[in-house]
């Protein structure tokens, strides 16, 4: 898979670049176009100035060959997928989600009789998004979600993002777009800082844990959801991964339930059995059931 | 309020007297721009626009509008005639004329956010009628402006009724259409009919303005209509529909229309819906603009 990645007649500052590339997408299949080679290399660098190599050849050779090198791809993949997120950063996803999805989800399990909900943040990175998620659940508690439980999944690839969003606290430019009710209400403030600490009550709400969308062993796992938010994740992925990782989504939601992905992201010739249904100002997917 | 039948809506406006008519100068332009394109005088239509001061300034802007994808500028009639060409000459005089039918009175509604609808959806309308192929994609610019025509007329006729009729819709954020018909008994396309009768419009319009939420019931072109139907509902869900934020959920492939598309174009099936919303999305600003600049004018 991976020779044939490299694009004829386009020479990389460091032909070793290639490879490292082409190593990372078969890992964690996120795949760096040419134009982010030099970012690539960047966060390379970081990690050599750290173990101190001086060549990228060396360092290919340790997240290859060494006994290290599963660690070593770890701490590589956390420096190349850090993303900036915050707290209800996309409004209109979510209002569709607490006016539209949620009511509705609701009404289709009121004959049911163990009302729950399950939701996924998959590419949590700091826990902004599942802490987000858990928070509207709660805020409909006690009006179309009574007598329902719920619990909020929460998976990243970088493990450092998952011990910043597991420790819960958060500064200013991630809390901006949180009302002052809800911050009253959900966050506590961190004594001798400017931060806020997630309550101890959203956050036994939410369980994060470090999961690879390409590890199909353990994707299988993540079953019986009722809310898939993806967002910016499938961007990093080229077509075979991110076909890969939408199978598991269908295979992973229950029918009739949502896909949310970022705000410019299609499954348009990716997959074909959601529909893509629209919202004022946002749209998802519906897992369609499989005709057989 | 007690629900209204068509029989009482006629009475109500005295033999459809006053339904608003329509603008003057739009009559000789239509029928200049509608005849066999061989045989048209754009020489004739710039004169007849020329003579309304106010109306010329309005359609020069237009014209200029990036959406109507000059690559530059024209400070003539003359110049924007020969260069956007009949059709888009034709829609823009058009939209100016009708423009100038708003109702002045204040109240939850207003006519800045129906124009703003109805030139987006025009514009989405001509966008999708040529995406898919559509045979006579110069009719969807017109159908799409013209399809909520309706609204405007129960604003005129029924002020106090409508306007309450509205504040309702907003403030449970529910489509316009269902409200109406649950307050007054009647719905816009019954209205939009009554004016595209008083107004001799073409079939096709006429059916667009009657049939635009009951698509399975379009007869003379129901792929036109399906393609307004569909224009509508993205307009909706963009930020561009009513002038308040109606909660649907619209899954396009379960509507009738998308089904009478599907059948009738097989383009339908290569076009990402999703970079089609959101090249929608990039008209708002300029759409805004626009209605709000030809508003000043």
């Amino acid at each position: 898979m991976s020779s044939n990645l490299t694009v004829p007649g386009n020479v990389a500052t460091n032909p070793t670049s290639y490879q490292i590339r082409d190593l990372i997408y078969t890992i964690a299949g996120i795949f760096h176009t040419d134009s982010r080679l030099a970012f690539l290399e960047d966060r390379c660098g970081r990690r050599m100035k750290e173990l101190n190599i001086p060549s990228l050849r060396q360092y290919h050779e340790l997240l290859t060959r060494s006994a290290s090198r599963t660690t070593e791809m770890h701490l590589l993949l956390n420096e190349i997928t850090v993303g900036e997120t915050c707290f209800f950063r996309t409004q209109a996803q979510l209002a569709a989600l607490q006016r539209l999805v949620l009511p509705s989800l609701a009404a289709a399990k009121e004959k049911v009789s163990y009302k729950h909900l399950r939701l996924w943040s998959a590419g949590c990175s700091t826990g902004e998004e599942p802490y987000t998620l858990a928070i509207i659940l709660m805020e409909e508690a006690n009006r179309f979600l009574r007598g329902f439980t719920f619990e909020i999944i929460a998976t990243d690839l970088n493990d450092r993002s998952l011990l910043r969003a597991q420790e819960g606290v958060y500064g200013e430019h991630a809390l901006r777009h949180v009302p002052a009710e809800i911050l009253r209400k959900y966050f506590e403030p961190v004594p001798d800082s400017t931060g806020f600490r997630v309550r101890n009550e959203v956050r036994q709400n939410v369980k994060f844990s470090r999961l690879n969308l390409l590890d199909d062993a353990r994707m299988v796992f993540v079953k019986s959801l009722d809310v898939i938010f993806c967002c910016n994740v499938l961007i990093y992925f080229d077509g075979a991964s991110k076909q890969r990782v939408i199978q598991h989504f269908h295979n992973n939601l229950l029918p009739n339930s949502y896909l949310f992905l970022g705000h410019a992201e299609s499954l348009f010739g990716v997959h074909e059995d959601f529909r893509l249904v629209h919202f004022p100002g946002a749209m998802a997917y519906i897992k369609t059931p499989v005709k057989r | 309020m007690p629900a209204m039948s068509l029989t009482d809506l006629q009475r109500r406006v005295g033999g459809l007297n006053q339904l608003p008519s329509l603008p003057a100068i739009l009559f000789p332009v239509l029928n200049q721009l509608n005849g066999n394109t061989d045989n048209i005088d754009l020489q004739k239509t710039v004169q007849l626009v020329s003579n309304d001061s106010a109306l010329s300034t309005q359609v020069l802007h237009m014209a200029n509008s990036p959406l109507f994808g000059l690559r530059q500028r024209v400070s003539t009639l003359r110049a924007a005639a020969l260069t956007l060409g009949i059709y888009r000459l034709r829609d823009i005089v058009t939209s100016c004329c009708l423009m100038q039918i708003s109702p002045t009175r204040k109240g939850e509604w207003n006519a800045t956010s129906f124009w703003e609808h109805s030139l987006a959806c025009a514009l989405i309308s001509r966008n999708l009628a040529r995406r898919l192929n559509y045979v006579e994609p110069e009719r969807a610019y017109l159908a799409g402006l013209v399809h909520d025509l309706g609204i405007l007329v129960n604003m005129l006729l029924m002020p106090r009724e409508f306007s309450q009729v509205f504040k309702i819709a907003a403030e449970s954020a529910r489509p316009l259409r269902d409200v109406e018909l649950e307050q007054l008994g009647i719905s816009h396309e019954i209205t939009g009919d009554l004016l595209a009768t008083q107004w001799h419009l073409f079939d096709y319009l006429a059916e667009v303005m009657r049939r635009h939420h009951e698509v399975e019931n379009a007869t003379i072109e129901p792929v036109l209509t399906a393609i307004v139907n569909i224009a509508d509902l993205l307009c909706r869900t963009s930020s561009l529909g009513y002038g308040y934020a109606e909660y649907i959920a619209v899954t396009l492939q379960d509507e009738p229309a998308w089904k009478i598309l599907s059948a009738e174009s097989p383009r339908l099936h290569n076009l990402d819906m999703v970079c089609f919303t959101l090249e929608i999305e990039s008209y708002v600003k300029e759409v805004r603009a626009l209605v709000s600049v030809l508003f000043r004018l």
